[in-house]
């Protein structure tokens, strides 16, 4: 009889998941695990989220780009789900890359991967302090330099891309600092 | 108590987070942080790869004898990672070998 798979659902892995992640020596993803290769996935999955929060200054670059109403309406619904499940596509690349461990629980990693978890939790800490005090910064400054135009616009793509960022960061981190995963 | 502040009037203050050198200094010093600190800890030499070799064990066959991941065994043996003190146990019974004659704070002579 096979184990129930035991969901971890404020981690937000699944027992299973962790473990062939943990064993996925002949997955197609082994590529992947390379450090260059994360860090590349790194560096694109920042501009991803800086693309996402990007949303919230539309209204502005509508009208810079002087689009009509039709045009713009598509052309920010296309950019809008291409962003985004670029994003998602991105993210999990990212946990595959990094086996999950920065997700995982204490039970399901040895000593040297709860250890190197911690550690990049430690600085995925700091790294979000940066990041909403960045969101707070344009939402204090933004308006005098009018980056947000007042209709229509209440910065929620920001909130978006912090959310994000909230939920890739520790794996960003490891997957920028580990040689081998 | 004083009057109510509008947000708005944050963005007029002069304090530190207003300052973008001190900023920018903060930013770049978490940055190097990040990609340059490691352990600084005091490096435990051992000699699990040889006496896993004579056993004629694999590293994956090992780190499932001892619970690690296979990778752990490989950090150990290349003296990346310390191990804790149960762990050395668990390796040193894997491979019938005393704590002391695996691990050393000093480094082991050739041969020996």
């Amino acid at each position: 009889m096979s184990k129930k798979n035991k969901i971890y659902w404020f981690e937000g892995v699944t027992e299973k998941g962790v473990k062939s992640l943990l064993n996925d020596e002949k997955s197609k993803y082994r590529w992947l695990r390379s450090q260059r290769n994360r860090r590349i996935l790194v560096l694109a999955m920042a501009l991803g989220l800086v693309a996402v929060a990007m949303g919230s200054y539309w209204p502005t670059l509508k009208t810079n780009m002087k689009l009509s109403d039709g045009t713009s309406v598509v052309v920010y619904s296309v950019t809008a789900i291409f962003v985004i499940f670029a994003v998602l596509g991105g993210y999990t690349l990212l946990r595959i890359s990094v086996r999950s461990i920065a997700d995982a629980p204490d039970e399901l990693l040895d000593e040297r991967q709860i250890q190197v978890r911690n550690t990049s939790i430690r600085y995925a800490y700091y790294a979000m302090g940066y990041v909403v005090l960045a969101l707070l910064s344009s939402m204090f400054f933004g308006p005098e330099l009018k980056m947000f135009k007042p209709e229509g616009n209440d910065g929620s793509y920001l909130v978006i891309a912090t959310l994000f960022a909230y939920a890739s960061m520790p794996s960003m981190v490891m997957a920028w600092r580990e040689q081998d995963i | 108590m004083g009057e109510p502040r509008e947000i708005g009037a944050l963005s007029n203050s002069s304090g530190l987070l207003g300052d973008p050198p001190f900023c920018v200094a903060l930013m770049l010093h978490s940055i190097y942080a990040m990609s340059m600190s490691r352990n600084p800890e005091e490096p435990v030499y051992n000699r699990i790869e040889e006496a896993r070799t004579r056993l004629g064990l694999s590293r994956q066959e090992l780190a499932d004898k001892v619970g690690v991941h296979y990778q752990t065994i490989g950090y150990l043996e290349r003296e990346e990672y310390s191990p804790s003190l149960v762990l050395a146990l668990r390796i040193a019974q894997s491979l019938n070998q005393e704590v002391s004659e695996l691990f050393s704070l000093t480094p082991f002579k050739k041969g020996k």
